[in-house]
This record gives C-alpha cells, sequence and structure tokens, in this order.
C-alpha cells in the first residue's frame, strides 16, 4: 500500500517548498507504507493512470492549483476514488487509511471534516505561497510575505494610514487589507486579504483597526501568529488573535514602533 | 443551439450566528442560487441574445426546493428546466456521475448540448472539480475559469476570455464544449416582471436519478463547524504600554523576532 505525492521539484533535483510541504502530510500519514514522491513536470493524467491501474496507491497528495485540480479530478473518475481540494489538513483515524479531511467549506468561513470509504483517496493540499527570502521591499506580493500588517476601516486613510505603514517598515512588512479599504480606494486592489481578496498565511499577521469580517477571517485565519488590535474589545478579529490589544490604534502604534524598532527578523522559521 | 446550466442551490449564510468553535446548522437559513452558476447562466444568456435560436436548459440537482432555483433560471431568461431528484450529501464522484447521467436524458429529449455550463466552485462545498469531473465523464473538451463568452463569425466556434492570474486570455474553441463560469466581465442580468410570471407557471421536468454503483457516495460529512479560538489567545486591554511589551516579549519566545 503506498501514498504517491506529486509536486513540482527544483531543477537540482531538491525540494521546492511544496514539495517539502506535501511530504510533511504524506509523512505524517506513512507508518509503514512506502511514499513515493514525483516530479510532476509535464506528467498528464494518462501517465499517472498508467502507474496507478496496475497498483492503485491509498493515497494520492497534490497541491493546489488549476491543473492539479484536472489531474485529481480525472484521476478520481477513473480509479473512483474520493477526492478532495483544498484541504487544510488529513488525518489518518485506523491502520486501513480511512481519511479524515479538513477542508473550508461555505466561502471558506466554516471548516468541514469529512471521511471517505473509498480505496483510493486524492487529496489536493492547500499550500500558501511564501517568499524563501526574508528581504523586503514595497512591492512585495501580500501572499508572499513573511510579516503582513493589515489596516482595516478603522485605520482611515490620514494619520492612522501612515502610522500602520511606518510599523510596516519598522518590522519589514508588507502592506495588506481589509476590502473596506480597497473599496474606498485608500489601497490597491492587489492588496486585499479575504474571500474576495488574496488567501495569505505569513508567519505573522498584525489586524490594525480590522473588525473581522468573516470574509476577511476566511483569507487569513491559517496564519501562523495573528495580533490584533482595535479599540473595541468585542471586535470578532479577537477570538481569533494569538496576542490583541484592545486600545487605540493612536496610542498604540507609536508604542509598537518605537519598541520594535530594537528588534529583527529571527532568522529561523517556527 | 443548445446550452445545459447546471445550477446548485446552497444556503446563504447572510443571516448565520456562530460562534467560534460552534457547529453550523443549517436552521433558519434562506437557500440561494450559488453566485458562480448565476454567472454561468448569464454567460449562456448572453449567447442566446446573440443568436436567439439558442434553447437554455437549466439543470438542478436537489429534493423539491431545489426548484426555486430552476424558477430563478427561468425568471432570468432560461426556456427549460429540469430537476435531477436527490437528497442528502453526496460527493463530488456521484454528483458528477448522476449529473452526467441527466445529461444524457435531457440530450435525448432535446438534442445534443453544444455548451454545457457551470460555476467554477459553489458556495457551500467549493472543491470547484465537478466541471473538471463532467468533462471527463461526457469526453468533451473543458474551458475553465470564463469571465466572458460569444459567438464569431464562423457558426462552429465560441470565443472565450478566461481570467488568468495575471489578466484575460482570449481563445476560440470548437463545440461542443464544457465551460466553468467565473465573475463576468459585465453586469448580470434582473429578471422582469413578465418572465417571473411565467417562470411561476412553467413546467419542471424532474429526472429520476438511476444509479449505479459507481454513481453512490463514498465520502460521508462527520462535521461542520466555526474554527475554534486559538489556543493561545491573550488579550490585553488595560495597559497599552505593557501590552506591546509583553506582545514583543512573547514573539521573542516564539522565535519571530529576536533583538
Amino acid at each position: 500500500m503506498d501514498i504517491w505525492v506529486y509536486a513540482e521539484k527544483n531543477r537540482d533535483g531538491s525540494l521546492t517548498r511544496e514539495a517539502a510541504r506535501l511530504w510533511e502530510f504524506a509523512e505524517s500519514l506513512r507508518r509503514d507504507r512506502n511514499g513515493l514522491l514525483t516530479d510532476i513536470g509535464d506528467l498528464s493524467a494518462e501517465d499517472i493512470l498508467d502507474s496507478a491501474k496496475k497498483k492503485p496507491p491509498e493515497v494520492i497528495l497534490f497541491a493546489s492549483g488549476e491543473k492539479t485540480k484536472s489531474l485529481a479530478a480525472i484521476l478520481a473518475v477513473e480509479l473512483d476514488a474520493g477526492v478532495s481540494a483544498d484541504c487544510f489538513g488529513i488525518q489518518c483515524t485506523d491502520k486501513k487509511i480511512r481519511l479524515h479531511w479538513i477542508r473550508p467549506v461555505y466561502d471558506n468561513s466554516l471548516l468541514a471534516e469529512t471521511v471517505c470509504t473509498k480505496n483510493t483517496h486524492i487529496a489536493l493540499m492547500r499550500i500558501a505561497a511564501r517568499d524563501p527570502s526574508l528581504t523586503w521591499h514595497e512591492t512585495i506580493p501580500i501572499d508572499e510575505a513573511e510579516i503582513l500588517v493589515c489596516v482595516g476601516r478603522g485605520c482611515g486613510n490620514g494619520p492612522g494610514m501612515a502610522l500602520a505603514k511606518e510599523l510596516a517598515k519598522t518590522i519589514g512588512a508588507a502592506v495588506g487589507a481589509t476590502r473596506a479599504v480597497t473599496d474606498a480606494g485608500w489601497l490597491p486592489l492587489s492588496k486585499q486579504i479575504g474571500q474576495t481578496g488574496k488567501y495569505v498565511r505569513p508567519r505573522v499577521y498584525i489586524g490594525i483597526g480590522v473588525a473581522g469580517a468573516i470574509q476577511h477571517l476566511a483569507g487569513m485565519r491559517n496564519s501562523d501568529i495573528i495580533i490584533a488590535i482595535n479599540r473595541d474589545s468585542r471586535a470578532p478579529i479577537f477570538e481569533y488573535a494569538d496576542y490583541g490589544i484592545v486600545g487605540d490604534l493612536y496610542t498604540v502604534l507609536p508604542i509598537m514602533i518605537e519598541d520594535f524598532a530594537s528588534i529583527s527578523v529571527h532568522k529561523n522559521k517556527i | 443551439m443548445n446550452i445545459i446550466v447546471c445550477m446548485k442551490q446552497v444556503y446563504d449564510l447572510k443571516d448565520l450566528k456562530l460562534k467560534a468553535g460552534e457547529e453550523f446548522t443549517p436552521q433558519g437559513l434562506d437557500r440561494r442560487v450559488n453566485p458562480f452558476d448565476v454567472f454561468a447562466l448569464e454567460a449562456a444568456l448572453t449567447v442566446k441574445d446573440q443568436n436567439p435560436q439558442t434553447k437554455v436548459i437549466v439543470l438542478s440537482m436537489g429534493a423539491e426546493h431545489t426548484e426555486k432555483c430552476l424558477i430563478e433560471g427561468l425568471s432570468m431568461g432560461a426556456d427549460k428546466a429540469y430537476r435531477l431528484n436527490s437528497s442528502g450529501f453526496l460527493d463530488t464522484v456521484a454528483t458528477s456521475r448522476r449529473l452526467a447521467q441527466a445529461i444524457h436524458k435531457i440530450e435525448k429529449a432535446e438534442g445534443m448540448a453544444d455548451i454545457i455550463i457551470t460555476g467554477i466552485q459553489s458556495t457551500d462545498s467549493g472543491n470547484g472539480i465537478v466541471a473538471c469531473m463532467l468533462s471527463r465523464i461526457l469526453s468533451r473538451t473543458l474551458v475553465s475559469s470564463a469571465a466572458e463568452i460569444s459567438l464569431t463569425g464562423n457558426p462552429s466556434k465560441l470565443e472565450i476570455v478566461k481570467r488568468c492570474p495575471d489578466g484575460f486570455e482570449k481563445t476560440e474553441h470548437d463545440f461542443p464544449l464544457i465551460i466553468s463560469a467565473t465573475k463576468l466581465n459585465h453586469e448580470v442580468r434582473y429578471p422582469s416582471f413578465p418572465r417571473i410570471r411565467q417562470a411561476n407557471q412553467a413546467k419542471i421536468n424532474i429526472i429520476e436519478p438511476s444509479p449505479s454503483k459507481k454513481a453512490m457516495s463514498s465520502t460521508e460529512l462527520i462535521r461542520i463547524a466555526k474554527p475554534g479560538r486559538r489556543s493561545r489567545n491573550v488579550i490585553v486591554n488595560d495597559d497599552v504600554q505593557a501590552g506591546t511589551q509583553i506582545l514583543l516579549r512573547m514573539l521573542q519566545e516564539d522565535n519571530i523576532f529576536t533583538r
């Protein structure tokens, strides 16, 4: 019984971040099973089917994407397998793989757990893009940033915004925004985080004046560490924050900027 | 020309109030047409605007309440409606196989479909995989993420403007096609009053499924819930100065920052 992982490899044959992450998922299921990692390169569904029909694997893992989704769909139909897209997690409960899939549903606002009883399971895992380097520049795309400062409506477009940007500069963070902010034209659409914007998964997300609408939470909830600053203690974002400061941003941000000026980003990943 | 539009009914979550960690129940929620399927229907209707001979058929799978979504389709401008009878949770493979069977039945009655179009994903389960599966099962070419479709001078070709990560791409394709529609480049039409009246009286054709073993669902839904609170959840709300210091210390402990 096998677990097959299909992912991009680097030219020199080393693992990309995506491949490494997928392999971690495979390892967590593996126990005494054989794991096989294949470079997806230009593989077609027929190439994979050729080997899978001879001896169907228990699990096939891909990273979410348009091409892999269509591969997974074809494999699921031909192998009569269970398939699940955009999974955050997979768990294996007993000896025969009965896979539990954890994935977002209802516009990413809720999480569903499903279990599949087929002999072959195909999962598309959602792996956020993240820049491997820690260098920072103004134009870094928000979905590749290690540290992200997100401005919400509460920031306004005046001194609040300026403070948020100064904090971002101090700690080397990219600046993202909620929909209210991009709708108002304070920041371009490319900076929008959430259901109608981008999904982000930085190491640290700092929400400033962000209330935490369900659509926004959907886009950032998987960040490693969530920090919220808001003067309304009932703001929903506090439920999802690791650390929160209830207070006026005009008081909090200057203190943070001063305190954080002396620190630098740690080189090791968590 | 025949176009089949696959539409799904989903729950409207705008009135949903759930706390962190609470389990989801659909009780008291309204149902609506999956917004991406409304785009699919609108795209089909733009082809009908160009060629009024086009027959637009809406297909939906579900119990009787699903007919509301078909009536909405008719009132926007579809010509015929079919409901594939079904109840309970079905996984994507089972759904796709059953839809494919229903499409064969519709094609027997109405003629071959030149275009089968559906939304790129549903807002509920959101796998976004059914169009890919239909393409495989029915052996027809798939074009995904269409933001605009239109007839060209050549009667055997369809022009599709596809949404790509960095913009749009215009391509031409031969029929028959399966298309998944995303947010369109133009507005969606409103139903007119006379059309609404007609739609409410229109006949909905019902297809009973004849599921083979392969079209049975093999995925079981265990639970849907709002994600739980973060385990740490340290909120400081009296002393801002102390708050930033605590924050800084914790981020150092988490190995994020160093001095």
